[in-house]
């Protein structure tokens, strides 16, 4: 129930946030936050694609890049569900993979996502809601 | 004839139905409402997909600026630009080179110049991640030599986070024909399941009111997903992700409600959730297909060898080792000393290669002490040594680079043709009186590597080298009976200097 309660205080959190982005990037309407943290083992690794229900996610190099883990956070169009696909790519094996992701600081995957090894890429998906 | 106050009433009473149904719209029910939804869903997604190549970014991240954004969007515009991470030809056998180039592989056999032996990257052998460039060597030389050593390497390469660029976006036509994998299931669970199940569960039903709670909530997001409300209401279920994933949610409670209950659904309903619960648990996580996902494993291997191909990348190392007499025991002829694993030699170096688009210069400086014999003393040496190597393209119909990029095949480098020249010589610090040199060697080789692929490589090169040799000293000898009298001959050190007549040619598999 305590969990319940937190989600709706962030539901209230929501904000209009047309305006200040340039006009491609304008997310209208109420907005979601979402948080994506991908661990890992084994070394550098790099996100080639990250996609919220659909919608691409750049974060460039500087962010999208990382040794050991990734905590990627960013707002998109207000959702029941959040159906979160990213592809890491990097060079040779990474071990011990693992994803969580929370909305509006809250909630998670609807199932864990997770490889104990992957070579070359993880390309993986979850559902996340509040 | 109607009066004019009755047909004011009759105007005021369409005014008022009318603006009833402004207020109010009926909620959409049947199959033409599915339909229309997975047209609206199916028409954003392909929109989404060629926003995706093209690239319009919807969702972006929580702390960009202005200024950041537009250079996101601009990266993502530009994301076909490829560049990437490649040692930039075959390692050089110098002995500069030689240190710095053990980064790969967890156990070499037959390290240069011995007869016998390994090394051995311990760390990296029991699958650890530290200190991956630390090597072992152990080595059988000739006459009896053993050689211990240690070496580090450290690939002082710019990071992937420095390099990263966003591989280009799939071609969308492709893409696009997948979106409709999950149709047949969507417009059955919305036209047979959804729309039939009951909206709430009562209490009669004997469920907990938080289950009660997850399957109103729930049946109300699928109804939205399926297009069976207004359209004011229709912000759930915008996107075909979403849709798919709240509408099989919807399945699945209706089987979890329906095993657990008696007719609060009615049991043909649940008997058709049943038979989509296979397809819906395949559809578990089903989005669009994502913008790389047409790029194979061997293509993200090129795409790393393109990404390091244009940037500088270095490696540095740094070695110590030792050559050391056997252990001998028991008699001796001539009453010398027996060797009792004493140094015969020892060695420490400092190298680095820097590579970048094929070329690669390596150098290295070394510094040590040796000796011929156990009886003889321990003399400095300082040991500088240098290579340069590069890459062309070995075949014409597979070249190397186009505009400057690596073409990389299957995730390798092309065949191609290295070019190198590697030089080391050793110098002496306190030579001999006897040695008329300060060199104690010299090694030059200009070579040709033919490397067909990353398994296969020729060698055409012409070792030149220069070794010290020794005339021994010899006391004068007076005229006997039968043989004249010899001057004495002094003791002399020089330089010898060897050039094979023929191409040297070495196959490595």
């Amino acid at each position: 129930m305590a969990p319940k309660k937190k989600n709706k205080k962030n539901k209230k959190q929501k904000k209009e946030t047309a305006g200040p982005l340039a006009p491609l990037l304008t997310v209208e309407g109420p907005t979601d936050t979402l948080e994506l943290t991908l661990a890992w083992e084994g070394g550098h690794a790099a996100l080639a694609s990250l996609t919220d229900n659909g919608d691409a996610v750049d974060f460039g190099h500087s962010k999208g890049a990382g040794e050991a883990g990734l905590v990627l956070r960013w707002r998109s169009p207000d959702a029941a569900l959040h159906v979160l696909q990213w592809d890491l790519w990097f060079q040779g094996t990474r071990t011990d993979l693992k994803a969580t992701a929370t909305v509006n600081d809250g909630g998670g995957f609807e199932n864990p996502v997770g490889a104990d090894s992957k070579k070359d890429r993880w390309n993986a998906s979850g559902t996340a809601e509040e | 004839m109607r009066s004019p106050l009755t047909t004011s009433v009759v105007a005021l009473v369409l005014l008022a139905a009318a603006g009833g149904a402004a207020a109010q719209t009926p909620p959409c029910q049947g199959r033409a409402c599915v339909d229309q939804k997975w047209q609206a869903l199916h028409q954003l997604a392909v929109d989404q997909l060629k926003v995706l190549e093209l690239t319009r970014v919807t969702s972006v991240p929580a702390d960009l600026t202005t200024e950041d954004a537009v250079q996101a969007r601009n990266r993502a515009t530009t994301g076909a630009s490829i560049i990437a991470a490649v040692d930039a030809v075959e390692p050089d056998d110098s002995s500069a080179a030689a240190t710095v180039r053990r980064l790969a592989g967890a156990i070499k056999t037959n390290p240069e110049g011995t007869e016998a032996g390994l090394v051995i990257a311990p760390f990296a052998l029991a699958g650890c991640d530290v200190l991956p460039g630390l090597e072992l060597t152990f080595a059988a030389l000739k006459a009896d030599l053993t050689r211990i050593g240690v070496s580090y390497t450290k690939n002082a390469s710019p990071e992937l986070g420095e390099v990263w660029k966003t591989p280009a976006a799939c071609p969308t036509e492709a893409r696009i024909k997948k979106l409709e994998r999950p149709r047949n299931f969507y417009v059955n669970a919305c036209t047979a399941v959804v729309a039939e199940a009951p909206e709430t569960i009562g209490e009669g039903s004997g469920l907990a009111e938080s289950e009660r709670a997850a399957y109103g909530s729930r049946m109300a997001q699928a109804r939205m997903a399926c297009g069976f409300v207004s359209t004011a209401d229709a912000g759930t279920g915008r996107t075909l992700p979403e849709a798919i994933a709240l509408v099989r949610r919807a399945v699945e409670i209706i089987n979890i409600v329906g095993a657990r209950t008696d007719r609060v659904i009615p049991r043909p309903v649940v008997d058709r959730a049943l038979g989509l619960a296979p397809e819906a648990t395949a559809l578990t996580n089903w989005t669009l297909a994502s913008g790389t996902s047409c790029y194979e494993p061997e293509d993200i291997r090129g795409y790393f060898r393109q990404l390091y191909w244009r940037v500088r990348t270095w490696k540095v190392a740094g070695s110590v080792s030792f050559d050391l007499f056997p252990r001998t025991y028991g008699f001796s002829p001539d009453d010398s000393q027996l060797p009792r694993g004493e140094v015969k030699s020892n060695e420490a170096r400092l190298g680095f290669s820097t590579a970048r688009a094929g070329t690669e210069f390596g150098a290295g400086v070394g510094v040590g002490r040796s000796r011929d014999k156990l009886n003889d003393e321990l003399r400095a040496h300082i040991s500088p040594s240098v290579s340069i190597a590069r890459a062309f393209s070995l075949i014409g119909k597979s070249p190397l680079t186009t505009n400057g990029e690596l073409n990389a095949l299957d995730g390798e480098m092309p065949p191609r043709l290295v070019v190198g020249l590697s030089a080391a010589i050793q110098v002496a610090v306190n030579k001999r009186e006897s040695q008329d040199t300060r060199f104690n060697s010299v090694k030059i080789q200009p070579h040709l590597d033919f490397l067909v692929s990353e398994t296969l490589s020729f060698r055409l090169g012409i070792p030149i080298k220069a070794e010290i040799v020794v005339r021994a000293k010899k006391d004068a000898q007076p005229e006997t009976a039968t043989t004249p009298a010899k001057p004495a001959v002094v003791e002399k050190r020089a330089l010898q200097w060897t050039v094979p007549v023929a191409i040297v040619a070495v196959l490595k598999l």
